[in-house]
């Protein structure tokens, strides 16, 4: 039988990508980002003592992660606006997501126009696209209604199509 | 068969990255000593503050008859909702506008002896605090649910 602990190692092997992706839309950086997956996985175990100790569903984790990211952006915000401009300029790993073939340029091109995304847009999407929510389970999390979590999601996608227009554009005129 | 558009295709060439080794090391380490705490069920004998406020309330005292009424059988009696209002301030900013403690079972634990030898009746509740927090700055309601679990220990009436 497996233990509780391997069973939510398992788990963690599985989801921890889409976690962190998540996490990162709410931290400055990758490692405050994992800091709060962590917190967020410590709420869950105890929360899911009551219910049989297995693993959460991940609508329940996003929250989580939402709410202790929006709780630490309120206690940080003064102390990280003097160190952000710093901390970004020199993580150069500290990419949200990557290509799965280096020279893609149209992904690559999309990895940015993704991490600058609204937050209310870039949610959506990333509990979407890799989170493999659904646009009833994306609404609940966000308490909007599922037609305001697919709207979000169809801007998101006309905003990065029209990104991925204009830098290629841009990229043209200047070959 | 539903086609991706275009953006999704590309979008599915780009993966979240995994943790870092540190950082999974870090979590998996958490889980294995969260893991080797989890002996049984809670028993932390509580001082009952909350229940007083709690039993002030009324509920208690239903449940407690229907759990003496059953002579000890071990069955669980659901409590109801005891509810508080008015604003509480957190100290990160975010605002509890309502909460309250729901009992969701109590369950007759026997006689046991306390500090003075005196015989009292342990009940071992299961309650889940649960808080309505308003998040100043956005505007976000959340609902925040903490279960827990307690012994109390109520004096024996009659026997």
């Amino acid at each position: 039988m497996n233990s509780p602990a391997n069973e939510w190692k398992q788990w963690l092997t599985e989801n921890g990508p889409r976690l962190l992706l998540f996490a990162r839309g709410w931290s400055n950086s990758r490692h405050d980002a994992e800091d709060l997956v962590q917190e967020a996985i410590l709420r869950m175990w105890h929360h899911q003592q009551d219910k049989g100790g297995s693993p959460p569903d991940l609508p329940l984790v996003f929250s989580t992660i939402r709410f202790c990211g929006l709780n630490h952006h309120r206690t940080e915000s003064r102390r990280r606006k003097r160190e952000e401009s710093v901390v970004y300029l020199n993580d150069f790993e500290d990419v949200w997501l990557d290509p799965l073939m280096e020279e893609d340029e149209e992904a690559l091109i999309l990895r940015d126009a993704v991490q600058n995304l609204s937050q209310k847009l870039r949610e959506v999407v990333v509990m979407k696209f890799w989170g493999g929510l659904t646009f009833l389970q994306i609404s609940e999390t966000l308490a909007i209604s599922p037609n305001t979590a697919a709207s979000r999601y169809r801007y998101a996608l006309e905003q990065l199509a029209h990104e991925l227009r204009r830098i290629k554009e841009e990229r043209h005129a200047n070959a | 068969m539903q086609t991706l558009d275009p953006i999704e295709s590309a979008l599915a060439r780009l993966m979240p990255p995994a943790l870092s080794r540190e950082g999974q090391q870090d979590i998996e380490a958490m889980l294995d000593d969260l893991a080797g705490k989890e002996v049984s069920n809670v028993t932390e004998i509580s001082n009952g503050r909350w229940f007083t406020k709690w039993a002030a309330g009324g509920g208690i005292a239903a449940a407690i008859g229907a759990l003496c009424a059953l002579n000890f059988t071990g069955e669980t009696v659901p409590g109801p909702p005891a509810a508080y209002s008015g604003v509480q301030e957190m100290s990160s900013g975010l605002i509890i506008v309502s909460g309250g403690d729901r009992v969701e079972s109590l369950t007759d634990e026997g006689w046991q002896e306390d500090a003075n030898g005196k015989t009292m009746q342990a009940v071992r509740v299961k309650v889940v605090e649960e808080n309505n927090v308003l998040d100043e700055e956005s505007g976000i309601m959340m609902k925040i649910s903490e279960p827990r679990e307690e012994i109390l220990l109520v004096p024996v009436g009659s026997y």
